[in-house]
């Protein structure tokens, strides 16, 4: 292993490649290693002026939050949040640029790596939404396997009678039968018609191999998009069960398996 | 869309789903210097679907975004580089994909538009890759910054 000496050395020399500089436009843009928080790249620009130099994202920052729709003047918090950003790193809110002034040359690494912090950290503002805590029905139910201790492999892949090859979402490790489960989610009614097809044909499709699996459809019922015919076609081939009634799911596993407990 | 959240598939769908939008599209500069553009998506499904942009003339960078609710869909970038979670990165001009596992967080970069494209051949290939037509007149974002001086 490298001594704290050497290691010291490799990381000095390396550390520099990692900022690119390049003139555009009579300022120097300065390319960094931080990401906005969709992994785009932060870069900021070093503008001289007659009264003195300033590093800035030139607006960059304040026009990620207006892609996610965050509006400052909107929310006394948020803004609160970013004015304590800025005190910190001492960086200014100047027509929706984030600014640093420089007193001397000297200072532009310091106000580099100031500026691209309190970036950051202001770009982190996009995971107060509320969709930063939303999980998709599909993760939702695995946490339900978790929950209850239920044997489970994410997205196992199986042949159907046609010879052709589906991943489905679930399958459930349970004793006398394994279950395949599919999860059906959706906001809007057409594509819960679509997402019904295709699960009827993967059921129609692996029905045909042999009688190793049994088949469960699960139906997010947040929104009122799924048609009662529908269900009963998705019946014909696996056990339906609407996610508000998920006791169910529970009673029909334990009765399967021929447990009195929850815990397969 | 499930509890909130668009999945993979349904994103997939949605840019499918042949579309329109009605310009002109109209430029409207705010606060924070940026020129930005929105409009209504029509689709055959009922999806909330809108078309935004956002141009900034200090740095020329631009993005286009097809919205789902909050969520996008699909979003190019054109004057920024971007990083992928496994490391890649990927040029100035990259368009994200809604992907289950990383959110908005994946971009690749398209074969059919570079930095030498102009606004106006960016804008349409991201919407033709969008399956959304276009009626009526485009427009330019002002190249002016006009927020006072610098």
């Amino acid at each position: 292993m490298k001594s704290c000496e050497e290691l010291r050395e490799t990381m000095l020399a390396t550390l520099p490649l990692l900022f690119v500089c390049q003139e555009e436009n009579n300022r120097l843009k300065i390319s960094t290693p931080y990401l906005y928080p969709n992994g785009d790249y932060i870069d900021l620009y070093l503008v001289e002026t007659p009264n003195g130099l300033y590093l800035t994202d030139l607006g960059e920052t304040m026009g990620y939050l207006a892609d996610y729709s965050i509006a400052l003047k909107q929310s006394s918090k948020r803004r609160k949040i970013v004015h304590d950003i800025l005190l910190t790193h001492n960086v200014e809110l100047f027509q929706g640029e984030l600014r640093v002034y420089l007193e001397k040359e000297e200072q532009v690494a310091h106000a580099v790596v100031r500026l691209s912090q309190a970036i950051t950290q202001i770009s982190d503002l996009v995971f107060t939404l509320r969709l930063g805590t939303r999980t998709t029905f599909k993760e939702e139910v695995e946490e339900f396997w978790v929950e209850y201790g239920i044997p489970f492999e994410r997205d196992y892949v199986v042949i159907g009678g046609s010879g052709e090859s589906y991943t489905v979402d679930f399958y459930l490790s349970v004793p006398k039968h394994p279950w395949l489960v599919e999860t059906l989610s959706s906001q809007s009614r057409s594509y819960a018609n679509t997402l019904v097809s295709r699960v009827i044909r993967v059921w129609h499709d692996l029905h045909r191999v042999d009688g190793r699996y049994r088949y469960l459809s699960l139906i997010d019922d947040s929104a009122d998009v799924w048609k009662a015919e529908w269900l009963d076609q998705l019946a014909e081939f696996s056990e339906v069960i609407a996610w508000s009634e998920r006791e169910k799911l529970l009673q029909l596993l334990k009765a399967a398996s021929g447990q009195g407990k929850a815990s397969l | 869309m499930s509890r909130g959240i668009l999945q993979e598939a349904e994103a997939e769908h949605i840019v499918r789903l042949p579309k329109r939008v009605k310009g002109p599209n109209n430029w409207q500069q705010r606060d924070d210097g940026n020129w930005y553009m929105e409009m209504p998506v029509e689709a055959p499904e009922q999806w909330p679907l809108r078309l935004y942009g956002r141009f900034n003339p200090r740095t020329g960078c631009y993005t286009f975004i097809l919205f789902c609710g909050t969520l996008n869909v699909r979003r190019l970038d054109v004057g920024k580089r971007h990083h992928n979670p496994d490391c890649n990165d990927v040029g100035p001009v990259h368009k994200h994909t809604w992907t289950d596992r990383f959110g908005d967080k994946w971009a690749y970069e398209p074969s059919d538009i570079s930095s030498a494209n102009s606004i106006r051949e960016t804008f349409f290939a991201f919407l033709a890759e969008c399956h959304i037509a276009f009626e009526g007149q485009f427009r330019e974002p002002p190249q002016t910054y006009q927020k006072g001086l610098l």
